[in-house]
């Protein structure tokens, strides 16, 4: 056994650098696109062309985005905040108001009304957009904020109604027990108790919602047309001034890109138990 | 009694929203779907009974796209459910920096799919794209490949992108199910003298097995609902090569404005969708059972 062992550890070490290979491999995998993008973003209008392809631009320039921001970008950039903004608070007042009734107040019906609420996330979006698509116009609200906000609000609140209840179920009953005993009624065991409490969970679910609308394209491409148009529909169909300018579109992706990092870096600890938490509770 | 009702209040405004922008249309939209009504025409809605339905299945195209999704779904989810287990189990060693690496793994699947779209279009475009030229590098290949303009070739960039953006999720939520894995039946393994694969096929692998089903059926989903990259990367071309469920339904519905059909359309796949999801969480169930 003595013998061995040497040649075992020597065995390790090289499993552990062969692990490191291959962890190279995947890390490079997954970042080289947005690096290349970022690259071609800060490109000169001739080095899109050259050949071999240029790693990095020998005169880095801004003109790429210059350029994106005066084919009026910035407004569909406008439009998507007011979007996200508006539809993700009504998600989360709504949603969370739902999720209290739910995992505190504890109905019998609980567990089925969240089950019904996410089942209906399944759907295929492409399935509802034509009737939400022709009720829109018949009230006059295509190309609104109102559509977006709306629609965007209602596929937030189902995912919303679902996280925030497994956040709220987390908090141990005896809390808003002694309330009630105070004299506490529900309203004010929620505002009092539950929010400040799920203070970090709340804020994780938004930046979900927020990421979601911001990334959305089918119903803004439908429920918009030049007015209200949203950035990923703006980065969909830019042709710019030229026919392919390369620059302008990977400027494009990377302003898009932007918010979204900087979302995510805010909540980064809470967020995988976000996204895990669909398919791991329960 | 009393305490139950008090929910309802706090339930009501979520969902007078839902049944109102859900509901609601999936109501009109059925009401729609027996009728001919093309908006594009400005043709008055008349009612044809199931006639739209009974098209469906005379329709070629459709059932074209019907392949095209299947094949997304089959070979997406096997590739990034394998790809996303073999980097789960490589994170799943005790790395330094393991937070950083996580943070970059994550990024691809919270972008927009219309950004990785067009960021891979560009990459993927022969002569000046990176793809190709590295390929060259490589000595893979040596003459331009056209990714996205060649019929077997564009389904198999569809997936490609698919793969990159989506295979982080796999990983994340395998990750999060090997850290809560019970270690007492891995000591145990080890102790009787398993090797690391044999620990992996026969004690990780069957724990895994109901978080691992939820995760292709999350995948499969939103693999059947692919749409932004189809209409980015390939517009369901070269001919119809590319195009999947939601990209038909979309034409249909809002570039030829044949409401009625849509509608049917809509339908159908929903009916699909729900058979396909009902069997994958029977079979959950029937592992759950299994392991209790």
């Amino acid at each position: 056994m003595s013998t061995k062992l040497p040649s075992r550890r020597i065995k390790n070490k090289l499993g552990t650098i062969f692990g490191y290979v291959l962890l190279a491999i995947v890390l490079i995998w997954f970042v080289f696109p947005l690096y290349w993008t970022f690259a071609t973003s800060v490109k000169q209008k001739g080095e899109f062309f050259s050949s071999p392809p240029l790693l990095f631009s020998r005169q880095p320039t801004l003109k790429n985005y210059t350029e994106v921001f005066e084919d009026g970008s910035l407004i569909y950039l406008k439009n998507s905040i007011i979007a996200v903004t508006f539809s993700s608070l009504s998600a989360i007042v709504l949603g969370s108001l739902a999720a209290y009734g739910l995992a505190r107040i504890k109905p019998s019906w609980s567990k089925k009304y969240a089950l019904w609420v996410l089942s209906l996330r399944l759907f295929p979006p492409i399935a509802i957009i034509l009737p939400l698509f022709l009720m829109m116009k018949n009230l006059h609200l295509i190309d609104t904020y109102w559509s977006l906000i709306m629609v965007y609000t209602m596929f937030n609140l189902s995912f919303a109604v679902w996280i925030l209840r497994a956040f709220f179920e987390d908090i141990p009953s005896e809390l808003d027990e002694s309330a009630f005993l105070d004299g506490c009624s529900h309203l004010g065991v929620f505002f009092k108790i539950i929010i400040p409490i799920t203070k970090t969970g709340i804020l994780t679910t938004a930046i979900f919602c927020s990421i979601f609308s911001w990334n959305e394209f089918l119903f803004a491409t439908i429920l918009t047309r030049s007015i209200t148009k949203t950035f990923v529909v703006h980065v969909a169909s830019y042709r710019g001034s030229q026919n392919l300018n390369l620059g302008a579109i990977s400027a494009l992706c990377i302003l898009g890109t932007i918010p979204i990092i900087t979302l995510f870096l805010l909540t980064r600890r809470h967020f995988i138990r976000g996204i895990t938490l669909g398919a791991i509770k329960d | 009694m009393k305490k139950q009702y008090a929910a309802v209040w706090f339930v009501l405004p979520a969902t007078i929203i839902i049944l109102l922008l859900v509901i609601y249309p999936m109501v009109y939209s059925l009401f729609v779907s027996f009728h001919s009504y093309n908006i594009a025409i400005s043709q008055k809605m008349t009612f044809i009974g199931i006639e739209n339905f009974k098209n469906i299945f005379l329709d070629g195209r459709f059932w074209n796209s019907i392949i095209n999704t299947v094949i997304l779904v089959v070979v997406g989810c096997a590739l990034q459910l394998t790809l996303g287990l073999a980097i789960a189990l490589l994170l799943n060693q005790k790395l330094r920096s393991e937070a950083a690496i996580k943070v970059l793994i994550l990024l691809p699947m919270l972008m927009a799919p219309v950004v990785v779209a067009q960021m891979w279009k560009i990459m993927l475009q022969p002569n000046i794209g990176c793809v190709n030229y590295f390929l060259q590098l490589l000595h893979v290949t040596g003459q331009e490949i056209e990714w996205l303009t060649k019929s077997r070739l564009a389904i198999f960039s569809l997936l490609l992108v698919d793969l990159w953006q989506w295979t982080p999720f796999v990983t994340i939520v395998t990750l999060a199910g090997l850290y809560s894995m019970p270690t007492s039946p891995l000591e145990a393994a080890r102790v009787d003298g398993a090797s690391g694969f044999q620990i992996f096929r026969y004690v990780s692998l069957p724990l895994l097995k109901p978080i691992l089903i939820v995760v292709v059926l999350i995948r499969s989903i939103d693999i059947y609902r692919l749409l932004e990259a189809v209409v980015v990367m390939t517009e369901g071309g070269p001919g119809f090569s590319t195009e999947t469920v939601s990209f038909y339904v979309f034409s249909v519905g809002f570039k030829y404005f044949n409401i009625g059909y849509a509608a049917a359309l809509s339908y159908f796949i929903s009916i699909i969708l729900s058979l396909v999801v009902g069997f994958f969480i029977n079979s959950l169930n029937r592992e759950m059972r299994g392991a209790l």
